[in-house]
């Protein structure tokens, strides 16, 4: 269970503190898809990082089954975003000179060394993902369908509790983004992971499943 | 900048302000590689100009001197300075005394110290600055370096001795090899400084060495040989002064008694004979040539110790006649009259096995009851002409009487034999003192048995027997003469005619009267013997190998940092060759920067390498040397060569990056990483080129243990360089392998991530690689003391003790007889008996070793005996084959003289004198060096030494020597083994030998002391060369520094996402040192493993050894030093934990 609780975040400005979310509270249940939409500089993407344990709240709480994040060290925060969250990100963010599979393992990697049954799920996914062929090909040698679903493909890796993908098919065309949209959903439903997504997308948000609305920091009911 | 930008200058100009900080790095670069090649080019020269001015300070204005051998007149130096006459160059002559002294303070406790004596009326006309003050009578002037020496300062008394020679060749039974001294207390009148005339000296040396200056006056009456030279020093003047020596020469009259010897008119008959007793070779010649037409004969003179009858039954044999006079001839009719017998018929010449006898000798053997009659056979005993290693040894020749010659004529001409100090001047023969073994039992002096004694009384030294002049010359002709005396007969030849005719005849350098050209010799001998400029710039090539590699990484960093801002301009047209102009302009302009700040500060580079040489050298190898390493003028060569060097290389490098850079495609540049992201190198070109440059390596690293050494050296560079490549090379291969298994772990992982971007890890490897290459190669060589030092194979050959001679000595130590005449205590004889000793026969050539600045074209030979030749020792690196005879012994190969129909002398020299001194070559390299004549003589090398105790030496045989150097008497040096006293003994070894040799004016060295001084040199050498070694691994330093801040600005997206995914700040931070880890580790691997390829020759020779806990050392400094660099430097940049957009 995922659970926001009035969260505010306020960045400084130059006439004093900008409020960018404004008291959002929201529960999506275990398996719970929700799509988040909105016009630009709505606070999306800053929702999707307080949720992910990349940022901190100004005020108001997140909890995951119960954990708040933010109530432990950057450690234990590390680890929470390892074990839990699962991050597909707008620009695909692949490192050079990994390889897809690599890419995908590189979760696994920082907790130590990599047990074998994760190199075997994370060529399943990619498998499962349709990049059987594509395993030991450099991020530059994909397309860039191919590179976010090695994204969702390392995303899933831990079966993490929940899934976060901030605009991830922003940069595709529309035939491809959906259906990188469409195996994303039908992978994290097979995890039995939550999922979050944030997208300009109608047709993206149609696929995930809830949709809400977020406009000027609130929540539209 | 104001108003808008109108041109591409203008364009560089405004991104150069807005990059600043990556050309600053830039122009760091460029000013480290300019300033490493104006440095090692400053250190040659001002080693070399330092050298100059020392010679140049050591000689004052003194252009060339006049040596000789003996003494001469001094108005010689009159006669010279008048016989120009008005021609130019008018020479300024100044007779001068110069001999080796030994002085000792008065004062308790005060020192001895050996020095040169320069006695001369008129020191400020040398020309010296500063000028000397004026000498006093019985005063002496100091320089600082003999003031120290002996703790007196001005005011002080000192007692000079001076060694009193003898006139007979030391080598010869008569010569006296006991050598005596003179002294005289004098007060020191000022300690000068050791320069000007402090530092005067006529070899090329760089230190100050001790020196004392007195008047001539007062040296003459000290030395009492008369009104006499030794040198005449000329300083020229006149518009121009041209070739003083050759002007010196073309002037240069001596006279006969310039040479020692003397023509005088004898009982209406003219003689010519020699203080030496035997005339020298070059003056019998000339002699020879003048007098033999005027009806001259030559004559030999020497000594048979016993003249015994021949006794066919074996016995009765106690007739003899103790030392008598016998007389060679080529014919019976000399000045005195003619040999006779008793009927008056003149005898004919002897054959060369007959003798004639006097009939004085005749009726003594008869009055001994062995009377001798014609066709009876006589066995004559004489010395050996010449002492067999400082020993005087006899020999018997038997001759058939061929008559009595009755006692008139030439039988009682006292004038055919010369006087000889100590024997023909006694008034009895029981006051002889000579110098050979002298058994005064023989001699019949008591009356009634008092027939020796009444015939010297009577007749002196006149010959008692006669024979041929070649049988004469067969039994006493030496390398030192084979006549004694000419005889020229007649009123009517006047000795004042004849004198000049003989004299003009003769070759003064063949007569021991040499011309130098000193002050040329001397700036010839400044230009180095070791090309420390090209030196220091083949080492230093590596790193600016280093440095212009970080130039290449920086100006990469600075494209792919940049990658965007070019992309834009590409976008809106910039054609590929303005965009590469643009990044030309921009990188050109910081290389330019760079290297103008590189020459302004080569020359201070230059000021800390040879500061630190020198101070290294003045503590470690010659106190005193400071003052060749003093600043030195700028001279601009230096400086602009390094910058224009490092400009055009770092140029050639950004043009290439630049031109790179333009071709990329616009949006390839706007996605930003520059045109390295994602190239990848490898691949079989590379692999080829590594395997080519390896075995290349091996082939040069192969063919160096078997080149001569100077080729080895060019050798040595092209194995090493050729090694780094190739193993560069398979750096680059193995950076840009790509494995296809996942990475499971952090290394794995980081290697994944270097393989985005092999270029930057490789640079970042072949700049770590270049310093360890050096580190490894030049600590390789360092040398250290042997841990055994009576070990015989080590480079002190196991001898304990050098002692050198301020004066040749014949004393042998080892020879019992000897010691007893020493005057030594029972301990200090116990010592010597128990020590070996070593006797070197030693020219008059300069110092080849490395402690040595100065090169050196006359170096000092050695003659080397027997009692070194069969001890062995020392270590070969190379000689020429052995046979059965050598006995595995590659000494023995030095006395293979004339062997097989070679008639060059065979030497033996160490290695690094072969090599860097005197640039020979190695075993069978063929040079020539000058003999006592100044004639050019072939040596062959046999055997090259380890670097050890004899180290700038040419070592040939004793006989060798001897021909070499005929005149030339005594052994200039001895090696002592007290290894095998007991201690007590052994401690009182070294006052024991300078009791034996004292008036020899001996100086003792510890061996191990004199190698700790030559293997200083090496070591001084290679710490300057370290020095290059470790200003490579810091420029590897620092170009792990940028790449880690270019990186983490690069990959600041996907380090964030790693923090996303739940990796900590540290994980990621060691990510980025395990990559630094692997580049500078692979850098250490291949540099170690290159450097080691490159010394391996010279590690299976056992000239080198790895040293591993230095090489592990600075390994793992540098690993630690770059990652802590790498690990800062990301510090500066903070990594988000998520990336950016949205």
């Amino acid at each position: 269970m995922l659970h926001l609780d009035r969260i505010t975040k306020d960045y400084p400005g130059a006439d004093g503190p900008v409020r960018v979310l404004d008291g959002v509270t929201l529960s999506l249940p275990p398996g719970g898809r929700l799509a988040i939409m909105g016009p630009s500089g709505s606070g999306k993407s800053t929702l999707l990082s307080i949720v992910g344990g990349l940022e901190p709240p100004t005020e108001g709480r997140v909890t995951l089954d119960g954990v708040d994040p933010y109530a432990a060290d950057a450690a234990t925060l590390a680890a929470f975003r390892n074990r839990r969250i699962g991050f597909v990100f707008q620009d695909h963010h692949l490192l050079d000179g990994c390889t897809a599979l690599d890419n995908v393992l590189v979760p696994a990697l920082a907790s130590g060394r990599v047990p074998i049954d994760l190199v075997a799920r994370g060529s399943r996914l990619l498998e499962r993902v349709g990049l059987a062929d594509r395993m030991t090909h450099l991020p530059g040698e994909l397309s860039g369908g191919e590179r976010q679903r090695v994204a969702v493909a390392r995303a899933l890796l831990l079966s993490p509790r929940l899934v976060l993908a901030d605009e991830p098919t922003g940069q595709l065309d529309s035939r491809t983004a959906g259906d990188v949209a469409a195996l994303m959903v039908e992978l994290v439903v097979e995890s039995g992971s939550m999922l979050v997504v944030v997208t300009h997308d109608d047709a993206i948000a149609d696929r995930v499943g809830d949709i809400r609305r977020l406009r000027d920091g609130r929540l539209e009911p | 900048m104001s108003g808008p930008v109108r041109s591409l200058a203008g364009l560089a100009y405004g991104l150069a302000t807005r990059w600043w900080p990556q050309l600053l790095a830039l122009a760091a670069a460029c000013a480290v590689a300019a300033t490493t090649i104006a440095g090692a080019l400053g250190v040659g020269d001002v080693i070399q100009a330092g050298l100059h001015r020392l010679a140049v300070g050591r000689l004052g204005r003194i252009e060339a001197a006049l040596l000789g051998d003996g003494f001469f007149r001094r108005s010689l130096a009159d006669e010279l300075a008048a016989a120009g006459g008005a021609e130019l160059p008018r020479l300024a002559c100044t007779p001068a005394l110069v001999l080796p002294a030994t002085l000792a303070a008065t004062t308790p406790g005060a020192g001895t110290s050996r020095a040169t004596l320069l006695a001369c009326d008129d020191p400020a006309g040398l020309g010296f600055e500063p000028p000397p003050p004026p000498l006093e009578e019985a005063t002496v002037l100091v320089n600082r370096r003999l003031a120290s020496a002996l703790s007196v300062v001005a005011g002080d008394t000192v007692v000079l001795r001076l060694p009193k020679r003898s006139a007979v060749p030391a080598d010869s039974p008569l010569g006296r090899r006991v050598p005596e001294s003179v002294g005289r207390r004098l007060r020191v009148a000022a300690v000068v400084a050791d320069d000007g005339l402090g530092r005067f000296s006529l070899r090329p040396v760089q230190a100050a060495e001790p020196l004392a200056v007195m008047s001539l006056t007062d040296a003459q009456a000290i030395l009492r040989e008369g009104d006499v030279a030794n040198a005449v020093f000329v300083v020229a003047s006149g518009t121009s002064t041209g070739d003083v020596a050759a002007t010196i020469r073309s002037r240069l009259k001596p006279r006969l008694d310039d040479f020692g010897v003397v023509l005088e008119t004898i009982d209406a008959a003219v003689r010519l004979s020699s203080r030496r007793l035997v005339i020298p070779p070059e003056i019998d010649r000339a002699a020879g040539s003048v007098l033999g037409p005027a009806g001259g004969r030559a004559t030999l003179a020497f000594l048979a110790n016993d003249i015994v009858p021949f006794d066919r039954g074996g016995g009765g044999g106690k007739a003899r006649i103790p030392y008598s006079t016998v007389l060679g001839i080529d014919a019976t009719t000399l000045p005195g009259g003619t040999l006779v017998d008793a009927t008056g018929t003149p005898f004919d010449v002897p054959l060369d096995d007959e003798i004639i006898i006097d009939r004085w000798m005749a009726d003594d053997l008869a009055a001994q009851g062995r009377p001798v009659a014609p066709g009876d056979l006589v066995v004559v005993t004489s010395f050996m002409p010449e002492t067999i290693h400082g020993q005087v040894e006899e020999r018997t020749e038997s001759f058939r009487v061929a008559g009595v010659a009755e006692m008139s004529g030439a039988a009682v001409d006292r004038s055919l034999v010369p006087e000889v100090e100590g024997v023909t001047d006694e008034d009895s023969i029981a006051d002889w003192d000579p110098p050979f073994p002298f058994d005064a039992a023989r001699v019949r002096t008591v009356p009634p048995h008092d027939e020796d004694d009444r015939y010297w009384k009577q007749y002196r030294a006149t010959p008692k027997a006669f024979v041929s002049l070649a049988a004469a010359r067969r039994l006493a002709g030496s390398r030192f003469g084979t006549t004694t005396a000419w005889h020229v007969a007649g009123a009517a030849v006047a000795a004042a005619d004849l004198a000049p005719r003989i004299a003009a005849g003769i070759d003064p350098e063949r007569a021991g009267i040499r011309v130098m050209a000193i002050r040329a010799e001397a700036e010839a001998a400044a230009k180095g013997s070791t090309p420390f400029g090209g030196l220091f710039l083949a080492l230093s090539s590596f790193v600016v190998v280093a440095g212009l590699l970080l130039v290449w990484l920086l100006f990469g960093l600075l494209v792919a940092a940049q990658s965007r801002t070019l992309g834009a301009l590409a976008a809106v047209g910039f054609p590929p060759r303005r965009l590469a102009a643009v990044l030309l302009l921009v990188g050109g302009a910081s290389a330019l920067a760079g290297a103008a700040v590189g020459a302004a500060l080569g020359p201070l580079w230059t000021r800390l390498l040879v500061g630190l040489l020198g101070r290294a050298w003045d503590r470690d190898v010659a106190a005193g040397s400071a003052a060749v390493f003093a600043p030195q003028p700028v001279s601009m060569f230096a400086p602009a060569a390094g910058a224009a060097a490092t400009l055009a290389l770092a140029v050639t490098a950004i043009a290439v990056a630049a031109v790179r850079a333009g071709r990329q495609p616009p949006l390839a540049l706007l996605r930003g990483g520059g045109p390295q992201a994602g190239r990848r190198g490898g691949g079989r070109t590379t692999s080829l080129v590594a395997a080519v440059m390896l075995a290349v390596a091996v082939a040069a690293a192969a063919a160096a243990g078997r080149a001569p050494a100077e080729v080895a050296v060019g050798l040595f560079f092209a194995a090493g360089f050729a090694a780094l490549a190739g193993l560069l090379a398979l750096v680059r291969v193995a950076l840009s392998s790509r494995s296809r298994q996942p990475a499971r772990d952090l290394v794995q992982f980081a290697a994944r991530t270097l393989a985005a971007r092999p270029g930057r890890a490789f640079s970042i490897a072949a700049i770590v690689a270049c310093g360890q290459f050096l580190v490894v190669a030049v600590s390789a060589f360092a040398v250290r003391p042997p841990a055994d030092p009576s070990d015989r194979r080590s480079p002190t050959g196991g001898w304990t003790t050098i002692a050198t001679f301020g004066e040749p000595t014949s004393i042998d130590p080892a020879d019992p007889a000897t010691r007893d005449t020493l005057g030594l205590s029972t301990e200090q004889e116990r010592a010597l008996a128990g020590c070996a000793i070593a006797l070197l026969r030693t020219s008059d050539g300069d110092d080849a070793s490395c402690t040595n600045l100065n090169a050196t074209t006359r170096p000092t030979v050695v003659g080397v005996g027997p009692s070194l030749i069969d001890r062995g020792g020392f270590r070969f690196v190379g000689h020429a084959p052995l046979d059965a005879e050598a006995g595995g012994n590659p000494w023995r190969l030095i006395d293979r003289l004339g062997w097989d129909g070679d008639t060059a002398i065979p030497a033996v020299l160490d290695q690094a004198t072969a090599q860097w001194g005197l640039k020979l070559g190695g075993v069978g390299s063929r040079f020539t060096l000058p003999d006592e004549s100044g004639d050019a003589v072939e040596f062959r090398i046999v055997g090259l030494l380890e670097a050890g105790i004899l180290q700038g030496r040419v070592l040939v045989s004793e006989r060798a020597f001897q021909r070499l150097f005929p005149s030339r008497s005594g052994y200039g040096m001895a090696l002592l083994d007290s290894s095998g006293l007991e201690p007590a003994l052994r401690a009182s070894m070294p006052a024991a030998a300078r009791a034996a040799w004292a008036d020899a004016g001996v100086t003792l060295e510890p061996a191990i002391d004199r190698l700790r001084g030559l293997q200083a040199v090496q070591n001084t050498f290679l710490a300057g060369f370290q020095a290059l070694g470790t200003l490579g691994l810091l420029l590897g330093t620092a170009g792990v520094a940028a790449v880690q801040v270019q990186g983490v600005v690069e990959r600041i997206g996907g380090l964030a996402v790693l923090r996303a995914v739940g990796f900590t700040l540290l994980r990621v931070r060691s990510l980025l040192a395990l990559e630094t880890l692997v580049s500078v580790g692979l850098g250490i691997l291949a540099g170690t493993l290159a450097g080691g390829i490159a010394v391996w020759p010279a590690l299976a020779g056992g000239t080198a050894r790895l040293p591993l806990a230095w090489i592990a050392a600075s390994g793992g400094l540098t690993l630690a030093s770059a990652i802590v660099a790498g690990w800062l430097a990301s510090a500066r940049t903070a990594i988000p934990e998520r990336p950016r957009g949205g």
